[in-house]
């Protein structure tokens, strides 16, 4: 392996070490964010205007994601 | 777990979950029906309509609507602004005051432009300090943190979906815009984007992704962009993030290690994680 190569090499190891670790950092502020105030919404009221309709699923749920 | 997909419409979009009980389901319809009266831009009672018609610099806000605005303000600064919860004006001055079905082309100008002002607003627990006048929306962040908090009602594997927004735990097989699917086993997709939600006004076609930088509706190359993530929240933040930077959009999610997909009027594009660590094709 040439000395190109094996830099080449390393480069490529420290980008994916550097993508690692801002995904964990991305993750941890995310679940900083959501933890920051555990008490919500169990006091709802039970009113709700909402209509339900169900269907079966047979194996694996599917669902589209898309803009709204 | 329950294998019956229950659907309902909430918050304006159409909401499923799956893997729940009749009574689980009941509370995540309970869930979605309060974000709506809190955190709606056009119910005048709603707490959000409230804080923003008030003139007092301080004002103690509820313990949900801290939440919401401390997830808005921590994805303000993951993303460097571009998501920000200040841009209730902007929205308003582009034309977008009312509900959606309600707006209609109007040949009025828009109005002044209203960049963010995430860096003016201080959340000290439940005490919101914000210069008066400043007008929150909080949307950016809403439907996908609901989404989140909603699967955690879900006893074990489920998942919740909300408007294109998913939370999946246990596994589930996403469809994507324009074709294709992916499975996830656990975590979250969203897509941000300009296809849905226009309208005209001042003779030009407005949208409701709003750049911060500039006030007005953001130019982007890409129409929508998906991303997969951790959470709903985290992905749906990313999404937006990466649809506003445009061309470099798919490094800053290469840069956080998320996975994208971008598209053009006629071009899908992955970013390099996507590429490298597909999510799995179903």
């Amino acid at each position: 392996m040439t000395r190109i190569e094996l830099a080449r090499l390393r480069a490529s190891r420290a980008k994916r070490a550097l993508a690692a670790a801002s995904a964990v950092g991305f993750l941890v502020t995310m679940g900083l964010a959501r933890a920051a105030h555990p008490g919500h919404s169990t006091h709802a009221a039970s009113t709700s205007t909402a209509v339900t309709s169900s269907s079966s699923v047979s194996s694996v749920p599917q669902v589209q994601t898309h803009v709204s | 777990m329950s294998r019956e997909l229950h659907r309902f419409r909430e918050m304006d979009v159409d909401v499923a979950v799956y893997g729940a009980d009749a009574r689980r389901v009941a509370a995540v319809e309970r869930l979605f029906a309060e974000w709506d009266r809190v955190f709606s831009r056009f119910r005048p009672h709603s707490e959000l309509a409230l804080v923003n018609a008030s003139r007092a610099p301080v004002v103690v806000v509820s313990a949900l609507f801290a939440r919401a605005l401390r997830a808005g303000l921590d994805a303000a600064a993951e993303t460097g602004g571009l998501v920000d919860p200040t841009l209730g004006a902007a929205l308003e001055a582009a034309g977008y005051d009312r509900d959606f079905a309600a707006v209609r082309p109007d040949a009025r100008p828009t109005g002044p432009p209203a960049p963010g002002r995430g860096r003016s607003v201080r959340l000290l627990g439940r005490v919101l300090v914000r210069p008066p006048g400043l007008r929150l929306d909080l949307n950016g962040v809403v439907k996908a943190l609901a989404v989140d908090d909603a699967l955690a009602l879900v006893a074990g594997d489920g998942l919740v979906s909300a408007g294109g927004d998913v939370a999946v735990r246990g596994g589930a097989v996403v469809g994507l815009p324009r074709g294709g699917s992916v499975r996830v086993e656990s975590g979250g997709v969203a897509t941000s984007g300009i296809t849905h939600r226009q309208w005209l006004r001042g003779g030009a076609v407005q949208h409701h992704l709003v750049d911060p930088r500039t006030g007005r509706p953001a130019v982007s190359r890409w129409s929508e962009v998906t991303v997969v993530g951790p959470t709903c929240l985290a992905a749906d933040v990313a999404a937006k993030a990466a649809f506003l930077l445009s061309d470099d959009g798919p490094d800053w999610l290469d840069e956080h290690g998320l996975a994208g997909r971008f598209l053009t009027h006629d071009v899908a594009v992955t970013n390099g994680v996507w590429r490298d660590c597909p999510p799995e094709a179903a």
